[in-house]
């Protein structure tokens, strides 16, 4: 594979040319909203409940921390998924010898996530 | 004055700025967004220097990950919990200051004298781009000369989801959150059960008692013990003291209708 010495400009043009569409695209859209949508806000709309008993307190909804185990795994997980990129892209190199490397690696992590699972970490309610 | 230099200042000064952001802004989701911002920026510069798989790590890991953890907490902790910087204990703040002080110092003496300790490794550019990039560069040295290092992460990754779970799982195994557990029912909760009062309520709140509080032998029981508490009739099995917890005086139901 002939290695290419690309420029900044080059490489890096598109993935700036998609950042500015993107952020272009959502400031137009929220300015064309802000624009031509009729806004007219009230206490009564703001009001969590449109109907009903006042509120008694300020109404927050509570979340369960599970939310929060939840992310923290995915956290986890996903710095496994950073590892397994290096790996990947030179795979041919490494052949058999990198293959186990890897599948011990994820098994080690395959036995925190059976936990996980046997613990009920990734159940929503 | 060439291009890269001057996107480098550009970034580097929203770099700053959104950090700079993050300190000022009261609102704490309008601080992690200027996170988002600065970590983005950070990512920017690593591109800069030539540091492809490091720009994609900072983004994955603390654009994607760190910060849907810190926004998180802040959908569990109510902000106006929080609090403020200057209700900070005085220790806190000068010791804040003098670790600022002396990064600060740190950071402008490597810029002024512009030499940083150490050797040249052999990851130069030219290295990094004869195998092909930073990520396989980066590959080959640590599926070969860190192997062990390498499976000791994966160990310190299982003992983190070990961690994460007994530390911050809410309830054993099997067990689901229920009145009968629960030692108070609360109406502020939209499902009746107010997870976040075990033990002590926030003031304000007062108790009323759900069942027989006129009846004079159980009020002068009540007072006699000092606990407003009732007991309920029904069988629990733990023993638990179960009642209702209002956020306001009881008058306030009363009036309700009236006032609107």
């Amino acid at each position: 594979m002939p290695v290419e010495t690309q420029t900044l400009g080059e490489n890096w043009l598109v993935v700036g040319l998609m950042l500015v569409s993107a952020f272009s695209m959502g400031m137009l859209l929220l300015t064309l909203n802000k624009i031509m949508a009729p806004s007219k806000p009230s206490a009564a709309k703001a009001a969590p409940y449109e109907s009903g008993m006042p509120d008694i307190e300020p109404v927050r909804p509570s979340y369960s921390p599970r939310f929060y185990v939840v992310a923290m795994l995915f956290v986890i997980f996903d710095i496994e998924a950073i590892f397994i990129f290096p790996w990947a892209v030179i795979f041919d190199e490494l052949g058999t010898y990198g293959f186990v490397e890897m599948v011990s690696f994820i098994g080690l992590l395959f036995v925190g996530y059976i936990y996980a699972w046997k613990k009920g970490a990734l159940e929503w309610v | 004055m060439p291009w890269d230099v001057l996107i480098f200042y550009l970034i580097a000064a929203v770099c700053v700025l959104s950090a700079a952001g993050v300190v000022v802004a009261r609102n704490p989701v309008h601080s992690a967004i200027f996170l988002v911002l600065c970590f983005v920026n950070i990512a920017a510069t690593f591109v800069m220097m030539g540091a492809e798989f490091l720009a994609v790590v900072q983004v994955i890991v603390y654009t994607g990950a760190i910060l849907v953890l810190v926004l998180f907490v802040l959908m569990l902790v109510n902000p106006d919990d929080l609090p403020e910087f200057h209700a900070a204990r005085p220790v806190q703040r000068y010791v804040g200051l003098l670790l600022g002080a002396i990064l600060l110092l740190e950071v402008g003496a490597a810029i002024v004298t512009r030499s940083v300790s150490g050797e040249q490794g052999t990851a130069t550019p030219d290295n990094i781009a004869a195998v092909g990039g930073n990520t396989q560069a980066l590959g080959r040295v640590l599926y070969s000369d860190y192997l062990l290092a390498f499976e000791v992460v994966s160990l310190v990754l299982l003992v983190g989801v070990v961690g994460a779970i007994v530390l911050a799982l809410p309830e054993r195994l099997g067990e689901r959150p229920s009145v009968a557990r629960r030692g108070s029912i609360s109406l502020s909760h939209p499902r009746g059960v107010d997870a976040a009062l075990p033990e002590g309520r926030p003031a304000g709140e007062t108790l009323i008692p759900t069942r027989h509080s006129t009846s004079p032998t159980r009020a002068s029981g009540a007072v006699a013990t000092g606990n407003d508490r009732e007991v309920s009739a029904g069988p629990t099995p733990t023993g638990v003291v179960r009642d209702l917890v209002m956020t306001r005086d009881a008058d306030a139901f009363g009036h309700m209708g009236d006032k609107r």
